[in-house]
């Protein structure tokens, strides 16, 4: 269960009579920090996981999200999107000298121009 | 029409080497499948990109003023699209290493002094460095802010990602290689030395070819 460490710590404080201390127990503080720094981590990890899907919407559906995705995003992550839709299209402008080229775009190979007749 | 790929396009300065349009092509499908292959990012084409999609316009620009049989116009239309196909996907497939490996590839880039061997070109390394920093500041305002002192440093370290050089890759060995060293991998000293020989192929990892490959000797499959 998480933070089961915190409550013992803090159940040992409360079953000392008042102001007593009981003796500094490092290891559950330890462990204690570990947790926070793994659950942390993992934080860090599905933010960063949320922006790859994030990213993965404006290859698929363009620079404008439909209505439900956005439903679902939060502020900062709509900055996000804008921030790395602009830095998209400043890097496609770029392309062949200026002319620009849209990657967006053709993302499959060009269909056949003829098809077999058997 | 057939008869302008075979002018002389470009030319590469320093090397006084001059490639028809046919022979640009031909380098940029190569260098597109050795980047979808390649566990790491490759040296940047920019030179052949650019020069490709400028013949990609003045096709365009040519079709556009001959209006006549339509069975020419679509072979040609074919062509460009197939063209541009294959330079937006090499791109993609760039731009995706890019922001996979961004803090690493930035990093070596700095260490980099030689032009010759800049891996990124310089509007991708200006695109890598927006897109890091964009990562930065989100995370700085949606979890650093409200998290207490003790976990407060972003380690970019952490969600920064090294392309794996140990991957496994098919390769054809263009001219004879003698004497590639292939390290042993358990460590345990049993480095072994092979030969290749022209037109051979092989399966091995990255790392040991990959100074072949930005050689001309080998070529990716």
């Amino acid at each position: 269960m998480l933070g089961e460490k915190a409550l013992e710590l803090i159940k040992e404080l409360d079953r000392c009579k008042d102001g007593q201390l009981p003796a500094f127990n490092e290891d559950i503080i330890r462990m204690v920090l570990e947790e926070m720094t793994t659950l942390f981590e993992q934080n860090q990890r599905d933010v960063y996981n949320r922006l790859d899907r994030i990213k993965a919407m404006r290859w698929e559906f363009g620079s404008i999200l439909p209505a439900d995705i956005r439903a679902n995003i939060c502020e900062p992550e709509i900055q996000w999107f804008n921030r790395y839709n602009k830095n998209l299209a400043s890097y496609m402008r770029s392309l062949g000298e200026g002319t620009g080229l849209d990657l967006t775009q053709d993302t499959k190979p060009p269909k056949n121009l003829y098809v077999e007749a058997t | 029409m057939s008869d302008s790929e075979e002018d002389i396009i470009e030319g590469s300065g320093d090397e006084g080497e001059a490639m028809t349009a046919s022979e640009v092509l031909q380098k940029l499908e190569e260098a597109w499948i050795t980047e979808r292959i390649s566990p790491t990012l490759e040296r940047h084409q920019s030179e052949l990109v650019d020069c490709m999609l400028d013949q990609i316009n003045q096709m365009t620009e040519n079709l556009k003023r001959c209006k006549k049989h339509d069975f020419r116009l679509a072979i040609h239309k074919m062509e460009i699209d197939r063209i541009r196909y294959i330079i937006s996907s090499y791109l993609r497939v760039r731009l995706e290493k890019i922001e996979r490996f961004a803090h690493y590839l930035l990093e070596k880039e700095a260490n980099t002094t030689e032009e010759s061997l800049a891996v990124l070109s310089p509007h991708e390394v200006a695109y890598a460095r927006d897109y890091i920093s964009s990562l930065e500041s989100h995370f700085q305002s949606l979890v650093l802010q409200h998290v207490p002192e003790n976990l407060r440093t972003f380690d970019a370290a952490k969600m920064s990602v090294k392309p794996n050089m140990d991957s496994y890759i098919f390769l054809r060995a263009k001219q004879e290689t003698q004497g590639v060293l292939l390290e042993d991998e358990t460590g345990e000293g049993r480095d072994e030395e092979v030969d290749l020989e022209e037109g051979s192929q092989h399966l091995m990892r990255y790392k040991p070819i990959s100074h072949l490959l930005h050689s001309g000797a080998v070529t990716l499959i």
